[in-house]
Parts: structure tokens; C-alpha cells; sequence
């Protein structure tokens, strides 16, 4: 088995632990990445340490990244666009096309780790994602804090006062097909807000939701920071549009007063969308060839998997930093057992 | 030694390190029914797995989810069939009626003290997994006699026995309380929606009053719109419902949180209800925490994980994994895919059969400076620092000793140390630096681990 060589599809953190666990156990591993450089969409993410680490698990995530560059054993492919999968006997050749030109590899076994889609905002059109400079989604703020530091408003780049966070943008909503939870948009926005919060005193959140999804132990220490914190708003509702004043700043939105019931018009600097992940467009016509169905959510079917095909990470439905990472991990013991009998 | 940073730099010692070989071997402990999936895990990899469990038959591990297994079809697909798997694989060792007392050891070699029949037994192995199931208690809101939790009430239905079917008098008004003080749990969420829907198809009317409806599972955004069509009720609530006795059982009341006024709030009465099911408080069974002590693995409230970054998936001690509720209260096939992660991060430890340093540099500590103040032995994640009496003579002298000077000294096993830094960094009196290896003499630390 040891010398067996496995052939992992996609560098996000999924696909990064699996190479790392499948190194480490002796074996050979090819790393496919889309893009020229592996850490998928994680590399965006910021740390939301605020005087303490919040445990958002994405220093874990570079720290992976890191360690599967510097191993020996993991051969890397980037800017490669897998075409398609072949099974002949126990070989499968994974077809891949790059600027390059066209290539094979072979494998024993093959992992698929090609992740999600962040929502496309643009598709909640009554959000005005695009039109307005100051909506921005999860994951421009991930980026805003991650390169730049500090939250600013894009229209003027000064320091939001008042900022909304609407959850499940682009998730458990039917109306788009999406009948699903995202599971690491809570987490995220409420640690988001708490950097926010904490870089700047005077501003004021308001946080419209549904449930608010927790994400590990500890998690009701940083919901009860927040709701104890008097400029921290929690709204069970979702405002349905965001629009503007011809020459008045600011986004107004109706949303519920939760003293006296009544709908009202309030005015924000600045409107954050939590928005889920979607299945990759590619994932069906691309893995049709493995034998994989997409499941009731659009993402793909484990169960479906032919033999030797595995998957790890969101490709099989949404997953947070820290349970892609354990996905990837019982993955690997998977295709080690696949391997182990097959040997 | 010179200068006063923390790491030496000396490339050129920097040793090619051989292997030796350690038994590709492992102790299983708990009675978590994902002991099952970790033992058959390891044993599936060619790992001697010895499984220690306090039952009298192996059927008695997945005895607390009969009742789920009737409700949840992939709960019943992912156990059902293990016991047959654990009993019939040859390279597994179960040892029933057994109690893991004691633990210790560095990877490579951990000394298992197991108790069975009166007897203590020893079991040498070079790696652990340890998963147990927590005690569940009722919040003291609710701890009246008409009130049960959830492992109470699931307790009573069996699918060996036809569950529902063969309970004499079907629930016929059922309310799950979830949430009651602990809000980042899923699994009440998932076993109330599941195991309600279960109910309703015998006729039963089923609430669910929740803070929080826990949608962040595989699927269950799906099966919580199901469940409110096929005529399950959920209510979500700000302060916790009271409870009474009333019309011809138990009466519920509560303000329902998503009216949306709160100077008009919606009061809701739940009456005539012949069950009420809340969400027990789970804590951490006395056996973990007392192993978890031993083997100096840091815990928050007795769970291990998930959450801490810096051990993903994982415990800080090399060579020592953690399922079941030993890592944190989770739905059954949640804990599953914990559980094979655990399995697959042992087998990382054991499964090469081969023992390795696999850090670069460890820390060292300069016995004449120290001044025994242990806080390199309270900070370190790995347990990883004794205080021994080696060295040179270390002219500190213990505060009330009757035997003239000590001279004990902090020592790091550089086996175990991870290199971290930590103690480098927060040692008072700078005693301690991170170095390279200076000399082959690491194996004689290696070979004295093993032996």
C-alpha cells in the first residue's frame, strides 16, 4: 500500500488535509488546484481575533497550506482544469487541461475536494449587491479585513457607525433552490461583527437572522458576548430590500422594532450579506464521468461515488473550516482501508 | 551558551533521524458506542486493538441509540451492523466488564491499568483512543418527576422490540424542551426533529419549543420543513416556558419569541401534554476527566474539543485521540465522522509501526538557571516537562525542605517536547531555549521511552 499513489482534486482546505494525512501515512500524492495557488477560498478568510483568538480556525487552515508546500511526497499541479475521470481496472487517470496543454495522471485511488461556490449575491437583486458600494458580502469583509485590517465604508473609506449583518443570504431559501444551511455563516458574521465592534466602540451592529446556527463548543461564550454588548442588536427577521434616498447617504432598510412590533425605516453605513455556499456548476458535468449524483441540495452524493472516487470537504455539502478538516481526515482513513484491501 | 534568543540555529547537528520500531498497537476505551467504529476502524488497517468497555455483551455499546435507530434510518446504517463487524474481526481484543483505572506513558508506549473481574491487568501500547459517554442531567428548571430527558425517553423504545409499535400506551401530546441552558448543542435539535416526525406517523401531536432551531446538520433544513408540513410544531421562545401540572397532564406556557412585538407578546398554553422531553445538561463522565487529568491533556469543562485551533481534531498529546462525548456531546453521525477522524490521526501515530521525532528543534533547559518554578511544567501543552534531579547541582533551595538543598531541575523529554516554544518563552529566569538536536544522544531518550 505504501507505495500506492492517491490523487486528490482540489487545493482548498479539504483537499490541503488530505494530501497532508495521505503524505504523512507514506503514500504519493498529486494535488490538483484550479487556480495558481492552492488554500482555496480559506486563504481570503481574516483572522477575527478581537483581544482574543475567537477560534475561527483560519490560522489553521494557512498553517496547512504552509505545511503541504514544504512536503516532499506532494506534487503539486496549479492552474490545471480537470476535464475528466477514467477508470481502467484499479487505475484511474484524471484528465486535466492547462495552459500548458492537456495532461494525464494516474492514480489508485482519486479524492474530490473541489469544494463550493460562494452565493453569488447579485442573484438576491432586491439587496443591491453591485449597485450599492457599501453592501458588501461575508466574504468582501473576510477579504477587507484580511488585506487591509480594519472594516471601512468602500464609498468613502471611513469607518463604519452603524452596520447590518443579514443571515442566510443565499441559503435556507427556497426561492432559489437552496434549501439548505450553510452552517459557517453565523459563526462567521457574528465573529465579523465582533472585530468590528472591538476596532471601533461607537459602532453599532444589527444582526437580522433565523436561527442563530452554532459552531463548536464555546460558541455560547461569543453569543452571549454579543447580546450582552448594549450597541449589538439581534433581529429575528429578514429584511426583504435595501434602497436609497436620491442624494441622502446611507442604506435604508424596513426592519422590525422589536419593542412595538412595527415595521420602520432605518438608515445603516454600511449592509453585510452573510452569504452560504452554493455546489459548483462544474461539478455535474465534470463528474458525471466518476459515476457521482448530485444530492437533494445540488451538491454530490457520497453515497454515489463509484469505487476508489471519494469525496472530502463541501464538495459532498456545506462545511466549516474545522469539520472539512475532519471530513478530509475519515476520507483518508476511507481510502486507506479501499487501498489496504485492495493491496 | 550565548546570546539571549529563544531559538539556536545550528543546522550543521541537525541529525538525520532513524526510526525504530514500536508495535502497531492500540488501546480503545469507553463505553461511547464510537468505540465500535474506532476499533474496527484501526483493526481494518492491520492495528491490534484492544477494546475496553464496561458491558457484558458488545451489544450492550450501541444499546443508548436502539431507540434513534428506529427514527433514523442512517443512524441504524452507520451502527447497526458494527457490533457483528467488532466481534468477528480477529485483531481486536475486547475485554468487556473492564474499566481502563489507570494511564500513563508518552507515544510509543502508554501503560494501560485495566480492571476486570477484581483484577488489574497491564497493556502496553503505543497509542490510545479514548470515548465516553457523558452524564446527562436534567436543568434544575425542569427536574420535576413529570419531566424526562432525552436519554430517559429514548431509553424506553427499542427497535429490536418493534419499538412504538409495542409501547402500550403511544405518547399522544409530546413536547421536546431544547435549549434549556446549553445553546451549542445540535443534536437535541436533530434527535427532536427526527424522532418527532417518527412519532407523528403514529398519530402522536409533537411541539418543539426551542431558542434556536439547529439547522446546521447534513439535511436538516430539509427534514425541518417536512416535519412543519406533516404537522410538527415548532415554537421558538425568549424566556423559558413554565411548566405545571394541568387539564389532564402537563401544561407548557410560554411567551412565543417570533410574534413580533414584545410590549404585545403571544402567550402560548401547551395542555393536556403526556410527555415532556428537555434537553439535559451532558457532563463529562468522572472516568474522562480522571483519565484527561492523568494524561495531562487540557480540557475546557471536561470535553476536549472541537474548537481549539491549535489542536484541530485532536488532543495535545501526541499518540492520544478522543470520540463520543469525550470530545464534545454530538448527534450520533456527527460523532461518527469525529470518531474515524480520531481513528485516522491514531493511525497516523501507529500505524507506520515506526517511532520518529518529528520536530526539528525542542527546547532544553539550562539546569543551573533553573529555578524550579514550574511554570514550564504548568504551561506545557504536551506534557512534556518533568522536574527530575539530574545535572549539575542546582544551588536553588526548596522553601521548607527538611533535607538540606534540593536540586531538582525542569527537564524537558524531547521525545514528547513539540517544539513549540512556549516554556522558551515564558521561562522567568530564561533557563530554557529551543535547539536542534546537538547529538545522536537523542536516541538513548527514544530508546528509553520505548522500553
Amino acid at each position: 500500500m505504501s507505495d500506492a499513489h492517491v490523487i486528490v482534486v482540489g487545493g482548498g482546505i479539504a483537499g490541503i488535509a488530505c494530501a497532508d494525512e495521505l503524505a504523512q501515512a507514506g503514500l504519493k500524492v498529486t494535488l490538483i488546484e484550479k487556480e495558481q495557488e492552492i488554500g482555496g477560498w480559506a486563504a481570503d478568510y481574516c483572522c477575527k481575533a478581537t483581544d482574543q483568538c475567537n477560534r475561527c480556525f483560519v490560522c489553521v487552515s494557512d498553517k496547512e497550506r504552509e505545511g503541504v508546500r514544504a512536503t516532499s511526497g506532494i506534487t503539486l499541479v496549479t492552474g490545471a482544469q480537470v476535464s475528466g475521470i477514467e477508470k481502467n481496472d484499479s487505475d484511474y487517470a484524471v484528465k486535466i487541461s492547462r495552459a500548458a496543454g492537456a495532461e494525464e495522471f494516474h492514480g489508485d485511488a482519486v479524492i474530490l475536494a473541489t469544494g463550493f461556490t460562494p452565493f453569488d449575491a447579485r442573484k438576491k437583486g432586491e439587496y443591491g449587491y453591485g449597485r450599492y458600494a457599501d453592501v458588501l458580502t461575508g466574504l468582501d469583509l473576510e477579504r477587507m479585513l484580511r488585506e487591509r485590517g480594519n472594516a471601512f465604508k468602500p464609498s468613502n473609506g471611513m469607518p463604519p457607525k452603524s452596520v447590518a449583518f443579514i443571515q442566510c443570504v443565499g441559503s435556507r431559501d427556497d426561492s432559489i433552490g437552496h434549501l439548505y444551511c450553510s452552517k459557517a455563516c453565523c459563526a462567521y458574521a457574528l465573529r465579523m461583527a465582533r472585530v468590528i465592534r472591538h476596532q471601533n466602540p461607537e459602532s453599532e451592529i444589527f444582526f437580522f437572522y433565523m436561527d442563530i446556527q452554532p459552531a463548536g463548543r464555546l460558541f455560547d461564550e461569543t453569543l452571549k458576548a454579543c447580546e450582552e454588548d448594549p450597541n449589538f442588536h439581534f433581529i429575528r427577521a429578514i429584511p426583504s430590500k435595501i434602497y436609497q434616498y436620491t442624494g441622502k447617504p446611507g442604506l435604508m432598510m424596513r426592519v422590525l422594532n422589536t419593542e412595538t412590533g412595527d415595521l420602520e425605516e432605518q438608515f445603516f453605513d454600511m449592509v453585510v450579506l452573510s452569504i452560504g455556499m452554493e455546489p459548483r456548476e462544474e461539478n455535474a458535468v465534470v463528474w458525471e464521468s466518476a459515476g457521482l449524483r448530485p444530492s437533494d441540495e445540488g451538491f454530490l452524493d457520497p453515497g454515489s461515488a463509484e469505487e476508489g472516487i471519494f469525496l472530502a470537504g463541501a464538495v459532498s455539502g456545506p462545511k466549516d473550516i474545522e469539520r472539512s478538516i475532519m471530513d478530509a481526515r475519515q476520507t483518508v482513513l476511507r481510502t486507506l482501508q479501499y487501498l489496504e484491501d485492495k493491496s | 551558551m550565548s546570546g539571549r534568543q529563544a531559538v539556536l540555529r545550528i543546522p550543521d547537528v541537525k541529525p538525520e533521524l532513524k526510526e525504530l520500531e514500536i508495535p502497531r498497537e492500540a488501546v480503545v476505551s469507553g463505553d461511547h458506542p464510537v468505540i465500535l467504529a474506532m476499533a474496527d476502524g484501526l483493526a481494518s488497517m492491520g492495528i491490534s486493538v484492544t477494546l475496553v468497555h464496561p458491558f457484558g455483551e458488545i451489544e450492550e455499546i450501541v444499546a443508548p441509540l436502539r431507540g434513534l435507530m428506529e427514527a433514523d434510518d442512517e443512524v441504524s446504517r452507520k451502527y447497526a451492523f458494527l457490533t457483528e463487524k467488532v466481534s468477528n474481526n480477529k485483531s481486536i481484543k475486547v475485554m468487556g466488564l473492564s474499566t481502563l483505572v489507570a494511564v500513563e506513558g508518552w507515544w510509543g508506549n502508554f501503560t494501560a491499568e485495566i480492571l476486570q473481574d477484581g483484577k488489574l491487568a497491564t497493556v502496553k501500547a503505543p497509542g490510545l483512543a479514548l470515548a465516553y459517554r457523558g452524564n446527562p442531567k436534567v436543568p434544575e428548571a425542569f427536574s420535576t418527576d413529570d419531566v424526562k430527558g432525552f436519554s430517559e425517553f429514548l431509553g424506553q423504545f427499542d427497535f429490536r422490540k418493534g419499538g412504538m409499535k409495542k409501547v402500550p400506551n403511544p405518547v399522544k401530546r409530546i413536547a421536546f424542551v431544547l435549549d434549556v441552558e446549553k445553546r451549542d448543542e445540535k443534536w437535541p435539535s436533530v434527535t427532536a426533529l427526527r424522532f418527532g416526525t417518527y412519532l407523528k406517523e403514529f398519530g402522536s401531536q409533537v411541539y418543539i419549543l426551542c431558542r434556536d432551531f439547529k439547522v446546521s446538520v447534513d439535511d436538516m433544513e430539509r427534514e425541518y420543513r417536512m416535519a412543519r408540513e406533516a404537522g410538527v410544531m415548532i415554537f421558538k421562545y425568549e424566556d423559558l416556558p413554565t411548566i405545571q401540572k394541568g387539564g389532564q397532564g402537563i401544561r407548557l406556557t410560554f411567551r412565543d419569541a417570533s410574534a413580533v412585538s414584545r410590549e404585545k407578546p403571544l402567550e402560548v398554553t401547551l395542555e393536556d401534554l403526556d410527555a415532556v422531553v428537555v434537553q439535559e445538561n451532558i457532563l463529562p463522565a468522572e472516568e474522562q476527566v480522571e483519565l484527561l487529568a492523568q494524561l495531562r491533556i487540557p480540557s475546557e469543562g471536561g470535553f476536549v474539543g472541537p474548537n481549539n485551533p491549535q489542536f484541530t481534531g485532536r488532543t495535545a498529546k501526541k499518540g492520544v485521540v478522543v470520540g463520543g462525548d469525550t470530545w464534545y456531546p454530538e448527534y450520533p453521525t456527527d460523532a461518527m465522522t469525529t470518531a474515524l477522524s480520531a481513528s485516522q490521526e491514531l493511525f497516523k501515530w501507529v500505524g507506520k509501526g515506526t517511532y520518529k521525532i518529528d520536530v526539528e528543534r525542542v527546547a532544553e533547559v539550562d539546569p543551573s538557571k533553573c529555578a524550579t518554578c514550574l511554570t514550564c511544567y504548568r504551561i506545557c501543552p504536551h506534557d512534556s516537562i518533568r522536574v527530575e534531579r539530574y545535572g549539575e547541582r542546582n544551588v536553588y533551595i526548596t522553601a521548607g525542605a527538611k533535607e538540606g538543598p534540593t536540586w531538582e531541575a525542569a527537564r524537558v523529554k524531547v521525545e514528547t517536547c513539540n517544539g513549540c516554544g512556549l516554556c522558551a518563552s515564558e521561562c522567568p529566569a530564561k533557563a530554557i531555549q529551543l535547539v536542534y538536536y546537538p547529538d545522536m544522544e537523542v536516541y538513548d531518550f527514544l530508546e528509553g521511552n520505548l522500553r
